[in-house]
């Protein structure tokens, strides 16, 4: 049926080698059987063959298959070579991730589908209108499979899977991974036969380089490249933080190497010329962060595992061995090296807890365990009618997850009622029976793909506070989850944070910091500190700074930016329309009476409307009106702005001549946009004749100074000392271990008994006198100072706006390494004040 | 004496060679039945060729149109409804129901034609325990709208025209097979057989009189979806069968038994599903398939037709 010539054929030309796990496989019978398969074959062992086998058998049969990756990186790169062996009419990119991708159409003719899990997840929702090619879907081929454990994207992947298998039970699903330990529980979930192999195409070798502090990584990444780079080999390393990324790579190009970096922050320009000289060969040492983990190809001799902890987004941790492996894997490029080394950096005193060269990666493990991804896709079901009442949820959709498999027994009745109580379903009663529909918040939940969390946050936001500011809309959007990158916040920081918003309007800031934990109970003192940081630097962006301005003052990156600006509109068109839904709902309560109210919450969505148009298209408050007009964008809009129409108004007072003028546009085109904006002013005047440019805002009494730290000891560095502890202890030497390193502090006492600190950390070493590690003997010696003041003032319940508390909430932060350890954390020091306390009875 | 040798027989139709014997699964078009429309995307995966009915394929809007071969027989079951009568004319006949503009040989053609790959002439139901006179009044007109119709088929047409049969018993099977064998059609379709599937006697009878005149073309009968008579009818030298049982089976919540051939209540299915081979079973399980909803009826469904055919050895080799 399918004339051009076969992968195998164009690929390979007369090769009749097949690595040996493709050959298993062929053995196996998986090219003709139809069953399903779960595939777990290391880096570069020849799993694309396996996934086009699978595609040419649908194309056999007529049908067509669908593959999804993770990576846009990765699915580009599959279409651009499956446009070439299957002929570019077959294959379609369908991913969508951005807003205007959103749009875009359906599979139609094509037989080859590429897409990410999230934009099938999407087509199944609405599976009824997309049933015309869905039906013909012979195999779903799922690369890089170990996707399911993912905290965010797991579960979304998972649940999709079992949608699919529902509305087209035909579809053979194939699971390809390099690193699934568990792959035969997958297979079980799946009903799938299952494929395990270690073959690599290259040997690789491993070891474990270790340091004894942390300023030698410097020189022993050098030694590791010089090596591989005399041997004509090419490196790359793994660091954990896309500064450090930086800084390394100038370090190594003053030593003389060819080094560059790659990571996610990089702007579209700077990436693309990066790959091309990783393609032209010009690179020796390239430094990464985790962005080339899976997909983009730097084939490298020798893979150097810089940091062996990682950063998750929320907290650092160890390493996973998943991790490790997949970074390892890229070692040694076949045909070139006759092995790929592999070096982890570790320091002397790693415990061992986690034998990376020997252990095999983490179990994978449903990411429906997290109580926010079992709601949203629970609600999914009910707004795709997947499921219609909570029986069907329990078996259409629950017992048929991997969660449940794994022990998930979360009861489906709290996750209804959960979306009973939030008002995102409602029940109704029909032949005796009790059916779950959406409710119109469901369905910005489920058509605008922000989840439950988000509109939950949104609902309690807008019957907490009656009136929002800009800043508050800001807020929210940057406290909302889909609301990402989410930009670190640093201590170092609050001061300056705390003196930028003192003058901005802003009810959450006025708010108590009880008052705030009662109403944003879910919402992490870390993340609450970021999204303030997030909402001042939208609201300065707003006010007109440029990205670039801002990417400086704040020390992120435009790429960041870019797409923290994009996500946050996004939130707020959901949130439009989730507050317009709120507001008709009170309004519908209240008695007819209580006009002014209803009016008051019909703004904070107006609101919503406008930020989304500041942000999305950079302009001012005045000038939103322009790019309400369809044909006005933000370009048209700049250009008319600079041209000295900057509203509405005067748009709609110019005539068409000016406007064809500024815009250099055909004499059509103006007068439309003549028109449309003159309609525009016109409806906007018949919904509220007293509109003015800008809504009057209820004053706000400020305080004139921000509450400040009252010590001289610096509250950070006491919150660590708070992390340490200490083994051994005597008059004359403490030591202090939990640390990046152990530590030792030095007692010196005069004639007078009074003790002198010093201690071998490289803090104390810059001068500071009260480093972490004195503290914290201060505190193992009762020789406490001001430390236990601070400590109670610490413990004290205050009450102040959040305006004035960053550094209190700060404090509140939790422990940098406890979710991995799972050991207590004093937050707050109380073992040393009940100590103090016990000792004064 | 049975001859065991099924159908070797083949016809080409403007969707590719359509080969017997083979199972068409009926689908009706403009959502009375929504489970027909969720279904409809999946039949090609078993069946060569789908089954409508002209009364529900008006309804279909051409991008509908599935792209496999469609047979689209006359309607001519309107003729039972109440309140419905015959009008004749010289050369053919036409049914008037209370519904709509009467039911016309010529409009059944040019429809056909349009949107079929193979069409059924109109004929006239001849229900068990009509009267001699009528029946015979009934199988005139039958054979006068055949032979209208082959006159008026157009030759450029890529529709495959099956002259419609109406009998009660193997001598009057004989008398319309002999006057319509001598004519130009592509294949045959036997009507009313579904009030007397209690009596298959009756139908092997008028098929064994069918097929000593006519050994060639292919012969089609109407409205047979049990699964047994089914295997019988292919053995007795039938071509294809039609159906919607499979769907209305799932609708009620009946699950095909693929090694009994009997539809069975999902209550009693027990182990069955584990022995069923048919993807459907080995993906989803009986709590699944018994619960309402589109999407759980629609497995029932489908696995219902995919017993079917494999209890009828229709499964699609290529
Ligand atoms: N039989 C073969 N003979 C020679 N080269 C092969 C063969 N099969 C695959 N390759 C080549 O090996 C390289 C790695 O293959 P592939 O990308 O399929 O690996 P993979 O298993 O998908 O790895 P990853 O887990 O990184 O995605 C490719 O360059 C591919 O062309
Ligand atoms: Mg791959
Ligand atoms: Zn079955």
């Amino acid at each position: 049926m399918c004339n051009s010539p076969s992968v195998e054929e164009t690929l390979f030309p007369g090769a009749q080698g097949l690595f040996p796990p493709q050959l298993a496989l062929l053995e196996a019978g998986y090219k003709s059987s139809g069953e399903n398969w779960v595939i777990s074959a290391p880096t570069g062992s020849g799993k694309t063959l396996m996934a086009e086998w699978a595609i040419e058998q649908a194309l056999r049969e007529g049908l067509s298959a669908v593959y999804l990756a993770p990576l846009r990186a990765i699915v580009h790169e599959k279409h651009i070579d499956w446009e070439k062996a299957y002929g570019p009419e077959k294959v379609g990119l369908f991913t969508g991730e951005t807003r205007r991708e959103r749009a875009q159409g359906r599979p139609r003719k094509e037989q080859v589908l590429l897409m990410t899990p999230e934009k099938l997840s999407n087509y199944l929702l609405s599976w009824k209108s997309n049933l015309a090619w869905l039906s013909r879907i012979a195999v779903l081929i799922v690369d890089e499979a170990h996707l399911l454990g993912d905290c965010h994207r797991g579960a979304a992947l998972e649940t999709m899977i079992g949608r699919l298998q529902r509305i087209n039970p035909f579809a053979r699903i194939v699971a390809l991974s390099g690193t699934l330990s568990n792959a035969e529980e997958i297979a079980g979930w799946l009903k799938a036969k299952v494929y395990v192999s270690d073959w690599r195409p290259v040997v690789l070798q491993k070891k474990i380089v270790r340091f004894k502090s942390p300023d030698q990584k410097l020189d022993l990444l050098a030694e590791e490249a010089a090596d591989c780079v005399t041997g004509g080999g090419k490196m790359m390393a793994f660091v954990n933080s896309r500064k450090r990324c930086e800084q390394m790579t100038l370090k190594l190009i003053e030593r003389g190497f060819k080094a560059e970096f790659f990571h996610a922050g990089l702007g579209q320009a700077a990436r693309k010329s990066c790959q091309k000289r990783m393609k032209e060969g010009a690179i020796e040492v390239l430094l990464s962060t985790s962005a080339l983990e899976m997909g983009v190809n730097f084939p490298a001799r020798k893979v150097v595992i810089y940091d062996s902890f990682s950063f998750d987004g929320e907290s650092f941790g160890p390493m996973t061995v998943q991790r490790f492996q997949q970074c390892a894997g890229r070692a040694g490029r076949p045909g070139y090296d006759d092995k790929g080394e592999v070096v982890l950096f570790l320091p002397i005193w790693d415990p061992g807890k986690i034998d990376y060269l020997k252990s095999p990666p983490e179990p994978i493990r449903s990411g429906m365990f997290s109580t926010d991804s079992l709601l949203r896709e629970a609600l999914a079901e009910i707004s795709g009618r997947l499921s219609i009442t909570s029986e069907h949820l329990e078996t259409n959709f629950a017992s048929r997850t991997l969660w449940r498999i794994q022990g998930g027994q979360h009861r489906l009745e709290t996750v209804v009622s959960s979306l009973l109580e939030s008002g995102m379903i409602r029940e109704v009663q029909k032949n005796c029976r009790t059916y779950l529909n959406e409710t119109p918040l469901g369905r910005v939940a489920t058509q605008m793909a922000v989840s439950p969390g988000t509109i939950n946050l949104w609902s309690m936001i807008y019957h907490e506070w009656e009136w929002l500011e800009d800043f508050d809309v800001l807020l929210a959007g940057c406290l909302s989850r889909e609301s990402t990158p989410v930009l670190g916040f640093n201590f170092e920081e609050i001061d300056g944070m705390t003196d930028t918003i003192m003058q901005i309007p802003s009810s959450i800031l006025d708010s108590s910091s009880s008052r705030l934990s009662k109403a944003l109970r879910q919402i992490s003192a870390k993340r609450l500190l970021a999204a303030v940081k997030m909402a001042a630097l939208l609201h300065q962006c707003t006010r007109g700074d440029t990205l670039d301005l801002l990417a400086k003052r704040y020390d992120c990156y435009p790429t960041d930016l870019i797409n923290l600006k994009q996500n946050v509109a996004w939130v707020l068109s959901a949130a439009e329309r989730v507050l317009q839904i709120l507001a008709k709902q009170q309004a519908a309560q209240n008695e007819p009476e209580e006009h002014g109210e209803k009016e008051v919450h019909a703004v904070a969505a107006e609101k919503c409307n406008r930020l989304r148009l500041m942000i999305e298209y950079g302009v001012p408050a005045k000038s939103v009106g322009l790019v309400r007009v369809g044909r006005i964008g933000s370009k048209r809009a700049r250009l008319l702005i600079a041209g000295g129409v900057d509203t509405l108004a005067k748009l709609a007072a110019t005539n068409a001549d000016s406007i064809q003028r500024i815009l250099r546009i055909r004499a059509l085109g103006a007068q439309q946009i003549l028109s449309d904006a003159q309609k525009i002013l016109e409806e906007e005047q018949a919904e509220d004749p007293f509109a003015t440019e800008s809504t009057p805002m209820p004053l706000n009494k400020h305080v004139a100074s921000p509450w400040r730290w009252p010590f001289r000891l610096d509250p950070y560095r006491l919150r660590r000392a708070l992390e340490l502890s200490v083994p051994h202890c005597s008059e004359e030497c403490v030591h202090v271990v939990g640390g990046a390193e152990p530590h030792t502090v030095k007692i010196d006492s005069d004639a007078s008994h009074r003790r002198s600190y010093s201690c071998d950390c490289a803090d104390f070493a810059k001068g500071t006198r009260q480093c972490k590690h004195v503290m914290r003997a201060r505190l193992e010696l009762n020789d406490d100072g001001e430390i236990l003041e601070a400590l109670r003032l610490l413990q004290e319940q205050n009450d102040r706006p959040l305006r004035y508390g960053l550094s209190e909430i700060w404090m509140r932060v939790g422990k940098l390494f406890d979710r991995f350890t799972g050991r207590e954390v004093d937050y707050v020091g109380s073992q040393f004040l009940n100590r103090a306390r016990t000792k004064t009875r | 004496m049975r001859t065991t040798a099924t159908s070797t027989r083949s016809i080409e139709t403007g969707h590719g060679r359509l080969v017997f014997p083979c199972f068409m699964p009926v689908t009706t078009f403009g959502g009375a039945f929504p489970l027909d429309v969720v279904a409809r995307p999946y039949l090609s995966r078993f069946a060569p060729a789908l089954m409508a009915s002209h009364y529900y394929a008006q309804s279909m809007k051409k991008p509908e149109r599935p792209n496999h071969p469609l047979f689209v027989d006359s309607g001519g079951f309107a003729s039972l409804f109440e309140g419905s009568s015959v009008e004749e004319h010289g050369d053919m006949a036409c049914i008037c129901t209370k519904y709509g503009k009467p039911l016309h040989p010529a409009e059944v053609l040019t429809f056909q034609q349009e949107y079929a790959d193979i069409g059924a002439t109109l004929d006239f139901l001849i229900p068990p325990g009509t009267d001699e006179q009528e029946a015979k009044h009934k199988q005139g007109l039958t054979i006068k709208n055949a032979l209208w119709a082959a006159g008026h088929h157009v030759v450029e047409s890529s529709m495959r025209l099956f002259a419609s049969l109406q009998a009660w018993n193997a001598e009057s099977a004989k008398q319309i097979t002999e006057k319509l064998a001598a004519l130009n059609f592509d294949g045959f379709a036997l009507g009313g057989m579904v009030p007397r599937v209690r009596t298959p006697k009756v139908i092997f009878e008028i098929i064994g009189a069918i097929r000593e005149i006519e050994t060639d073309r292919p012969l089609h009968v109407f409205g047979i979806g049990n699964p047994k008579l089914i295997r019988a009818l292919f053995e007795q030298g039938v071509d294809s069968v039609d159906s919607s049982s499979f769907l209305q089976n799932a609708v009620n919540k009946r699950y095909l038994d693929p090694h009994r051939g009997e539809f069975v209540p999902l209550d009693e299915v027990g182990s069955a599903i584990k022995a069923c081979p048919c993807r459907v079973c080995q993906t989803l399980d009986v709590e699944y398939l018994r619960l309402e909803g589109a999407l759980n009826n629609l497995a029932l469904a489908l696995h219902n037709l995919a017993a079917l055919h494999s209890y009828c050895g229709l499964e699609r080799t290529e």
